[in-house]
């Protein structure tokens, strides 16, 4: 049996993949992530809201996220000790717009900063093309990056890092101008999308339901499509075919999980975190940082597409029936969420009322405020879970699940994880990067 | 008649990348790269692979620091090499170096773990002596993130020769002057001492009670603003001193008072503060007692 | 010191000495010009009112007082002697120039309504509250005080230094004032210390 070690670069940071060859097949992958940061620790004994600080510094590029996981929690030791805040909608729409927007940002950055150079570089026989830098569609595409964080800067600040977030709702107080100045910004990064992601104007590509209509259409996704077709994605990367998303969500009711097509409700309680292969285990036997979540003590895979599949988007199960959660499936569903959540940030724009109170003060005061929170939210990766134990106003504890985790966590070769599976029975190195990378990894987020 | 493009590589230590993210937000990306060349990023596809770069021998102009470093292995390593074999190495072929966040300038958040093994490139925390003892080719851009034209603007200027002239933390002035104070558009409240009655109010200073430390620290941010929208006190947030070598601090968003007297702001002793801050303090000034826009008025 | 400065320092000494024995309503004036020895007249050309000159009086006394303060401040010891240094000092002053701590008591504090166009708040006391600002700053600082608001520990210390001298006016107390002035410092000390 043939092992090699192979680099995986440009997934915020690196990892090692470990492969055995069988047949000239990966047989089996250990996945390594190193650089472990040690943030939950640095937490443990701080005020708890300066972890509305500290834990957006987990990730530069889903920072928001974190904050929104960390108020959450926040919010639910409070609810612990017996007060229960009320947030108001338009504190509640806030929060959803900055992470919406961060969101759109996400894939956006993902498809033309990561994803597509690689699909060019793999369709021109590994041959680097300057993109990045480079080429016209690649300046757009930053700038539309620039043009969608401005719009949620409006209200978090700052992008990254923001700080907006108190328990009780939001410390912004916008005004009707600068919610107009949001809209504005959000619909020029609409017309973006339309002429080089979708191909199409934003409500055509939210009305389409097969992915026929994608591959026809003139646009960056069905370029990206066609090279991810060509070879051979569409039935490369497959996993479990098993799906959760534990963050609230407009496109389904509650936290759910699926297998195949079947939703169920889910519950955070049931995830767990095994240290299995981590130095934490054993220094002498672990080969890792990164943990590995499970719901039940089974793997999920969460991102877009678990969150697409729940939804019971029209479009991508097209794609899941016809290419299952493979490659194909996973990329186009990352990038057709830019338009659900284009679209929904347009409409939390168009109805926030500014006149309702940003921000309940908590009536228990910080330093008697004892117990333990949960918070979960769909970050742009998947499901992002923090929770803190507190006592008397003082962090005791506080443990972060990343999406990472989620999909990138080592099991065994008789029970592998979501991308051990994905990478199982594939053929070339090159590929099994893709497949890799067609996760959006986050490899700070790892190891935290 | 553009000049010929100056050449970066960009690495990274303990890093969350948001220095990088925060680079990648600045607005006039296409008019930057006819000045500049980006022959490496960790996060993107480019002229060279890391490989391509840590063996080659070519000089380049500008390296690119971010993230806390550690000469320990079993802390950081990029791709196998430990920090020795890439900052150490990189260094000796780059005419300039920028720290660009805290991290790399102090050790930052990260620091916070290992304080005897993690630093920044030539501070850790306050003190002189980090990673290295000593260079005379660096400049640091504290922040936690940096701001994108601090990063662009600097290396303009040494791309021009022009000379930098920094602090006593290698800061370059013309950014680092500024306190994150200048431009607050909550000034009066402070002036006056009215304080920010809780969180999400557009009336009162966050001084006082929130915790605010915009008088004392160092960073341009409300003159330049981030995004080039806003900043963390627009938006009711408390300046949290990301600039500066002790963050982050501890209790971010509760103002550390000694008898419910806050430190005075930056080079101001204590006596002109307390002074006027007591005979501010003593008037009550009604238009800033209420709401900013009043519906009964 | 110029001529003109010496003479409105010595109009302000006057007025507080006899502002203070007789109290803001019963003093005219012509009385404090005649207890100098000038024209009623004349007097007005320094000071345009009488409540103008007992506003400048609560200045001029609080920078005074303020002044001893700011010495104690700049010594080098630990905040207990400070106390001792405070205690003393005011107490001395109390013993000698009696006027100045009578004159924050029975004028200033009592009419109010003289005061409360120009003197809001701390603004006609702020040299001496100022000091003692950085007098509890520093305490709490160096570790030596317990961090309370600033009012508590002001009200505290004052109000028994207050309080005390005027006992001592009233004349039941036993021994002078300056003989009392370490068993306070310590009590003040002992309520305002830090317990670690």
């Amino acid at each position: 049996m043939k092992i090699t070690k192979e680099i995986v670069e440009r997934i915020e940071g690196e990892a090692v993949l470990e492969l055995e060859w069988e047949k000239n097949k990966i047989n089996f992958a250990k996945i390594k992530f190193f650089n472990y940061r040690g943030l939950e620790q640095i937490m443990v004994s701080r005020p708890l809201y300066d972890a509305l600080v500290i834990t957006p510094r987990v990730c530069g590029i889903c920072s928001s996220a974190h904050a929104n996981a960390s108020i959450l929690a926040i919010e639910d030791c409070y609810t612990s000790f017996g007060e229960n805040l009320n947030i108001s909608a338009k504190a509640k729409a806030i929060r959803e717009i900055v992470l919406n927007i961060e969101k759109i940002h996400n894939h956006i950055k993902w498809y033309y900063f990561t994803i597509l150079p690689e699909l060019k570089k793999i369709d021109n026989n590994g041959k680097k093309t300057a993109y990045a830098f480079a080429q016209k569609e690649w300046f757009e595409a930053q700038k539309a990056i620039v043009t969608i964080l401005k719009a949620g800067s409006i209200f978090s600040g700052q992008w990254p890092h923001a700080s907006f977030l108190m328990a009780g709702g939001v410390t912004c107080d916008p005004l009707r101008s600068d919610v107009t100045q949001a809209q504005n910004i959000v619909d020029e990064v609409i017309d973006f999308c339309e002429e080089h992601i979708f191909g199409m104007s934003l409500s055509e590509f939210l009305g389409i339901d097969s992915s026929i209509q994608i591959m026809g259409s003139n646009s960056s996704l069905s370029d990206g499509m066609d090279i991810l077709m060509r070879h051979g994605f569409d039935s490369i990367g497959r996993s479990f075919d098993k799906f959760i998303a534990l963050g609230e969500s407009y496109m389904y009711d509650e936290a759910s999980k699926a297998v195949k097509t079947t939703v169920v409700k889910a519950d955070v309680k049931f995830v767990s975190e095994s240290l299995e292969h981590t130095f934490f285990e054993s220094k002498a036997n672990g080969y890792t940082y990164s943990k590995s979540a499970m719901y039940k003590k089974n793997y999920f895979e969460v991102g877009p597409m678990a969150r697409l599949i729940i939804g019971k988007d029209p479009l991508i199960r097209d794609f899941h029936r016809r290419f299952k959660d493979s490659v194909v499936t996973r990329v186009v569903s990352r990038v057709a969420e830019i338009a659900h959540l284009l679209n929904r940030t347009q409409y939390l724009l168009r109805h926030l009322d500014i006149s309702q109170v940003s921000c309940k003060k908590p009536k228990i005061h910080l330093k008697v405020l004892s117990g333990e929170g949960v918070g979960a939210v769909e970050g742009a990766r998947g499901s992002l879970i923090h929770r803190v134990r507190v006592k008397e106003g003082i962090i005791k504890e506080y443990d972060i699940i990343t999406p990472t985790v989620w999909n990138l966590g080592n099991g065994s070769q008789e029970n592998p994880s979501i991308a051990q599976e994905a990478i199982i029975g594939i053929d070339s190195i090159s590929k099994a990067d893709i497949v890799f990378k067609s996760f959006d990894v986050c490899s700070v987020c790892t190891t935290q | 008649m553009r000049r010929k493009k100056s050449s970066i590589v960009w690495i990274q230590g303990i890093t969350c990348n948001g220095d990088s993210h925060s680079f990648y937000n600045y607005e006039s990306m296409k008019s930057f790269s006819k000045d500049f060349e980006m022959l490496y990023h960790p996060l993107l596809l480019l002229k060279k692979s890391f490989q391509e770069i840590i063996e080659g021998e070519d000089a380049f102009d500008f390296l690119i620091i971010e993230g806390a470093l550690s000469k320990d292995k079993s802390i950081i390593e990029r791709f196998g090499y430990g920090m020795e074999d890439i900052v150490d190495a990189l260094s000796k072929r780059a005419k300039h170096i920028i720290c660009a966040g805290s991290c790399a300038c102090y050790g930052g958040v990260f620091r916070l773990r290992d304080e005897k093994s993690i630093f920044g490139l030539l501070f850790s925390g306050k003190q002189k002596g980090g990673y290295w003892k000593d260079s005379s080719n660096v400049i640091n851009l504290s922040g936690c993130p940096v701001h994108p034209s601090w990063i662009v603007d600097t290396l303009y200027a040494l791309k021009e020769n022009k000379k930098v002239i920094t602090d006593e933390f290698l800061r370059p002035k013309e950014i680092y002057a500024y306190l994150a104070h200048h431009g607050c558009i909550r000034n009066e409240y402070f002036e006056w001492k009215v304080d920010c009655k809780g969180f999400g109010h557009k009336e009162g200073c966050l001084f006082y009670e929130q915790g605010c430390l915009g008088p004392m620290t160092h960073a341009n941010c409300n003159k330049i603003l981030w995004n080039n929208v806003s900043s963390k006190t627009r938006v009711g947030s408390p300046c949290v001193g990301c600039t500066e070598f002790d963050f982050p601090r501890k209790s971010l968003y509760e103002t550390q008072t000694n008898m419910s007297l806050p430190q005075a702001p930056v080079g101001i002793s204590k006596r002109a503060y307390y002074a006027l801050a007591g005979v501010a303090k003593g008037f009550k000034i009604e238009r800033l007692e209420k709401r900013l826009m009043d519906e009964d008025n | 010191m110029d001529k003109k400065r010496k003479k409105t320092e010595n109009i302000l000494e006057s007025a507080l000495l006899l502002f203070a024995k007789k109290g803001f309503y019963a003093t005219t004036i012509p009385d404090i010009a005649k207890y100098m020895g000038m024209s009623a007249g004349n007097l007005y050309n320094y000071f345009p009112s009488k409540e103008n000159l007992a506003k400048e009086v609560i200045k001029y006394s609080s920078d005074i007082l303020g002044e001893r303060i700011r010495k104690v401040n700049d010594l080098d010891c630990s905040t207990k002697e400070k106390i001792d240094k405070i205690v003393y000092s005011y107490f001395e002053m109390a013993t000698q120039k009696p006027q100045h701590i009578d004159y924050f008591l029975r004028v200033y504090l009592s009419n109010k309504e003289v005061f409360k166009d120009g003197c809001e708040g701390m603004l006609c006391v702020s040299s001496f509250v100022t000091e003692m600002m950085i007098f509890f700053e520093d305490g709490v600082a160096r570790g030596e005080l317990r961090n309370q608001d600033f009012f508590s520990a002001f009200g505290l210390f004052m109000g028994y230094l207050g309080g005390f001298v005027f006992l001592n006016g009233e004349g039941v107390l036993q021994k002078s004032l300056l003989e009392y002035a370490d068993e306070i410092a310590t009590n003040i000390y002992y309520a305002l210390k830090s317990n670690a």
